[in-house]
């Protein structure tokens, strides 16, 4: 488990990270949102132990990241742009990753390569940016640690990709201890590889849920009640969040079980009642207008 | 289950990932070393087919080690110091890009394993080639030529180990640079300062006391620029290997070399605490520590702009010191806002941060303004120190200018003076005293009179010795010897001759004292036993004459001390001069004894029937206080008595008497070529004469 308590960090006077707090626990695919300067890089440079905090703690397992080899042995950081030698090729890497990650899996790294199509002796630096990624995530899945932290990795893979890699992380965790970390801008992304999302915006944390949890309290439904006693009625009874009136058509996000939900729609004997699926942008702008932010203009 | 990184395995990646650096040594000592020695080797070789001796050929041979491979290459010096930047540079600069600081600094890997992996990578990519390159040239290339001897070898490898600590000490400093900064460009710059800044700031310190407290910085001659080299390890290294001016100490580096080992501790010590404590977010970043900018601005702004200014006030300006204060200032405090301009744009690339922060630019300003007003306004009167008569246990005086009453004019080494202040410090001091204490008082400062550099030591009651460099005018400079010059114990410190060690010179030649030409050699004597006796009758001779007296007093002959080859030390020793003067009974007598012809070679003047052609050289002013030489030939006969009637040959050091004008004359005579001062007996005469011969070249010049 990675607990981040308290932590800031700033950078001549501007507050990166300010007074943070979260836990990533095993087993979970964490993704981190946020707009560009909300502290995503600074805070996964802190878990890495690449940025001291100026204040809080970090711990990797119960123990501190800072300066701890035990710790730091047990991560892989991929940064947004990858670091690649000047002359180096797959090849090339996959020695230095050796070296540098004991547990390095090169029997899985090289069919991986053979899966993804990537070349193992042309040099890295005539790749494209995409395969520049793909090959970043494939030697930080082959280093061998039990976390990835992935910066900004997948923005710019194709959804082809996207799932391929997802597939793996997934059989990463079944067969060893293995917890990512992603963080990314795009929340529409993370949808797809993540089962705990965090929110963060100007240096804090203003939401971290699980997805399925999130999911299965919260529906989308769309509807028209004849009857306006029949309605207020219905509106009444339910823990609405958000309530959007076109005319007689009512959309409408609510809080609670599905069936129990769409039971009571039925009971107002709806002209048109529609369940619609909820995505998880549309989750987080509720709960966050709920919370007071003005989320719309924070999420790409 | 968890993995740390091993450092041997993460030299070895690294050596493997950087393997261009150590071919580039590589090739670069393949050519200084090994094919040097050899082409070098080949070249002895052709020569002993044209019938060098065996034991001629093996000291060549172990010159040739020692140019090659010895201490004295200055291949080596300029390589040590390329191989030392690009070393640090290379292994170093992954802290000025962010990917690759977040790389490493992500790994299972402390820093300070981090930094020991860099480090030595850096190191043995520079030192393995080049020893490799040493013993090749050693053993192989010697082997092949028979010059593997046990004195080649001490050479080699003691030379070898200097170098090695000499790299490391730059190596480390530049790497400490690199530390400090955030990008390639700056820490270059950084590396340059570290080299560089303790012989500069102390070259400036040393120019701004010549010429703002003269007593104190005519005393330092070459000492200035010898402190300098012990503040940088490249200067040292170039100290220890013998290329510094290093009087009295060469052939000795093993103190160079200690305070070497001392910068390498420090730096590396420095080095390493720096790169634990430095933030990962200073990648690209001017400097890595934000605390370092103002020190760093003030450290390099202001002597920067303190020299600079020195210098361009030194070219614009014709103060009492050669220099114009107000021009020094002005430029001075325009160069420190450029100075500081620029450092504001390298560490911030933005020329708005010069106006968001002015006040550290105010604060550098006020430094250079502080700095000028100590050094031209003197505050604390530092050029004007004059202990109080009572503390003074005695005085010594050395007058540069006096030395022309001994012997004809022969550079003295800068520590001369040292030693013949050291000799001759008497208790009768009142008369030196007195002419100090109206230089303190500025009671000199404002005449024109002829001028003459004195050096005076001041030996305290409490065993402290000061030594003070004053120019007074000539008259009382000669006036004060004359007066100390009485006592026989201070005449036995001061002269000339009690210093002479007869054992360093092969050859005594003896000419008059007006001869021009030394080539011609009027007569010689040699033999140790000779020059020995020779120059313990001119001691004692010279001893009992006061000073006034040789002053006063025309000579008779030369005696040229000279050193045809007899360099024990390999140390090259200045020839003397000294006049033989009538009273000098006992100089004579031996000469006699000798079988000198000591009549002939007398000549205490000029007549005007043997003089054939006479070169005169006239210093000239002009109306805007511009001189120069000029010269005149004087062939006609009437001339020529004109001018014989109306000067006398006489010493330079008449001028110190006060002569105000003394041209000098080559004479070429029937009986050789003659050179000498010239003393005015006749003003009026010489100005006609002088005022004929300028309408005569004119006029000549116009025909043309």
């Amino acid at each position: 488990m990675i607990e981040v308590i308290q932590a800031s960090k700033a950078f001549a006077g501007v507050e990166a990270v300010r007074d943070l707090t979260c836990r990533i626990r095993d087993g979970e695919v964490f993704g981190m949102v946020g707009t560009n300067g909300a502290g995503k890089s600074t805070l996964l440079r802190m878990l890495a132990g690449v940025l001291r905090p100026d204040s809080g703690e970090i711990r990797i397992d119960g123990e501190p990241v800072w300066e701890n080899e035990s710790a730091k042995s047990r991560i892989c950081f991929i940064s947004d742009t990858g670091y690649f030698p000047i002359n180096a090729t797959a090849e090339s890497m996959t020695e230095l990753y050796r070296v540098v990650y004991p547990g390095f899996d090169t029997e899985r790294f090289e069919k991986l390569m053979g899966r993804f199509g990537l070349p193992k002796n042309q040099k890295i630096r005539t790749f494209s940016r995409g395969m520049k990624k793909q090959l970043s995530v494939l030697l930080g899945i082959c280093a061998g640690t039990k976390y990835l932290f992935c910066d900004e990795t997948f923005d710019g893979l194709d959804p082809v990709m996207r799932q391929a890699v997802k597939s793996i992380f997934a059989t990463e965790m079944l067969d060893r201890e293995f917890v990512p970390v992603v963080a990314s801008h795009n929340l529409r992304e993370l949808e797809d590889f993540c089962d705990h999302v965090g929110l963060l915006h100007q240096g804090g944390i203003l939401f971290s849920e699980n997805l399925s949890d999130l999911k299965m309290n919260m529906q989308k439904v769309q509807c028209v009640i004849r009857d306006p006693e029949a309605e207020k009625q219905l509106l009444a009874d339910l823990d609405i969040v958000r309530l959007d009136r076109r005319g007689s058509m009512l959309t409408l996000v609510v809080r609670g079980d599905r069936d129990v939900i769409l039971a009571r729609v039925q009971s107002a004997d709806p002209v048109f009642a529609e369940e619609l699926p909820l995505t998880l942008e549309e989750i987080f702008i509720t709960e966050t207008e709920v919370a007071g932010y003005d989320i719309k203009n924070i999420i790409a | 289950m968890t993995s740390k990184i091993s450092l041997r395995k993460m030299i070895r990646n690294e050596m493997r990932q950087n393997a261009w650096l150590p071919a580039l040594v590589s090739a670069a000592a393949l050519f200084l070393y090994p094919v040097c020695y050899l082409l070098l080797l080949q070249g002895t070789r052709r020569d002993a087919y044209n019938g060098m001796s065996k034991s001629e050929i093996a000291r060549q041979n172990l010159h040739t080690v020692s140019a090659v491979l010895g201490r004295g290459n200055p291949l080596t010096i300029a390589a040590v110091l390329i191989a030392a930047v690009i070393a640090a540079g290379v292994m170093f600069s992954f802290l000025d890009s962010r990917e690759k600081s977040d790389f490493y600094q992500s790994l299972a890997l402390k820093r300070e394993k981090a930094f020991l992996a860099h480090y030595l990578v850096g190191w043995l990519a520079a030192v393995v080639p080049y020893l490799a390159a040493v013993l090749i040239s050693l053993f192989g290339i010697g082997a092949v030529y028979g010059n593997v001897t046990a004195d080649a070898m001490r050479i080699a490898f003691s030379s070898a180990a200097m170098y090695i600590l000499g790299f490391s000490a730059v190596y480390t400093f530049c790497v400490l640079a690199m530390v400090l900064a955030g990008r390639i460009l700056v820490g270059v710059l950084l590396m340059i300062c570290f080299l560089l800044y303790g012989p500069a700031l102390c070259a400036l310190l040393y120019g701004m006391t010549s010429v703002f407290f003269p007593s104190i910085g005519g005393t330092m001659t070459g000492a200035g620029m010898n402190i300098g080299f012990w503040l940088s390890p490249f200067t040292l290294l170039i100290r220890a290997a013998g290329f510094a001016d290093t009087e009295g100490t060469a052939g000795s580096p093993a103190l160079s070399l200690a305070v070497l080992a001392v910068y390498l501790a420090g730096a590396f010590l420095a080095a390493y605490l720096l790169y634990r404590r430095r933030p990962s977010e200073a990648a690209g970043n001017a400097l890595s520590f934000p605390g370092m900018e103002n020190i760093l601005k003030a450290a390099v702004t202001v002597p920067a702009s303190v020299g600079a200014g020195m210098m361009l006030g030194v070219l614009s300006g014709s103060g009492e010191s050669g220099v114009s204060v107000p021009a020094v200032a002005v430029f001075t405090l325009l160069l420190a806002f450029i100075f500081n301009g620029i450092l504001e744009f390298i560490i911030h690339v933005d020329l708005k941060s010069i106006r968001k922060h002015w006040r550290s630019l105010t604060a550098i300003m006020a430094v250079c303004a502080g700095v000028l007003v100590f050094f031209a306004a003197d505050p604390f009167r530092i050029d004007c120190w004059l202990p109080a008569e009572d503390k003074i246990g005695a005085m010594a005086v050395y007058v540069p200018m006096s030395m022309d009453d001994f012997g004809s004019l022969i550079q003295q080494p800068d520590s001369y003076a040292r030693e013949v202040l050291q000799d001759s410090f008497t208790e009768n001091f009142e008369p030196i005293y007195r002419e100090v204490r109206n230089y303190t008082e500025g009671q000199y400062s404002s005449d024109p009179e002829n001028t003459t550099s004195v050096q005076v030591a001041f030996r305290m009651k409490n065993g402290r010795i000061h030594y003070r460099y004053y120019e007074i005018p000539a008259s009382g400079a000669a006036a004060m010897l004359d007066s100390i010059g009485e006592d026989k114990a201070w005449r036995e410190g001061y002269y000339p001759a009690n210093h002479l060690d007869p054992s360093l010179y092969t050859d005594v030649s003896l000419e008059s004292w007006l001869s021009g030409d030394y080539e011609q050699k009027g007569e010689s004597l040699s033999g140790s036993e000779n020059i020995r006796m020779l120059a313990a009758c001119i001691r004692r001779d010279m001893n009992k004459m006061s000073y006034q007296e040789l002053r006063e007093e025309t000579p008779l002959l030369l005696a040229y001390f000279e050193n045809n080859g007899n360099d024990p030390d390999g140390i090259y020793t200045e020839n003397q001069s000294f006049y033989i003067y009538p009273e000098f009974s006992e100089t004579l007598q031996y000469l006699k004894q000798q079988g000198v012809d000591v009549d002939k070679l007398v000549k205490t003047g000029f007549s005007a029937d043997q003089v054939v052609k006479i070169d005169l050289s006239v210093f000239e002013q002009d109306a805007d206080g511009t001189g120069l030489y000029r010269n005149y030939t004087l062939t006609e006969k009437t001339q020529i008595a004109e001018l014989l009637a109306c000067t006398k040959p006489a010493k330079s050091s008449a001028w110190l008497a006060g002569t105000d004008e003394m041209p000098d004359a080559s004479f070429t005579c029937q009986d050789g070529d003659y050179w000498t001062n010239l003393q005015i007996t006749d003003q009026k005469q010489y100005d006609a004469l002088l005022q004929s011969l300028k309408e005569q070249e004119d006029g000549n010049y116009a025909q043309e």
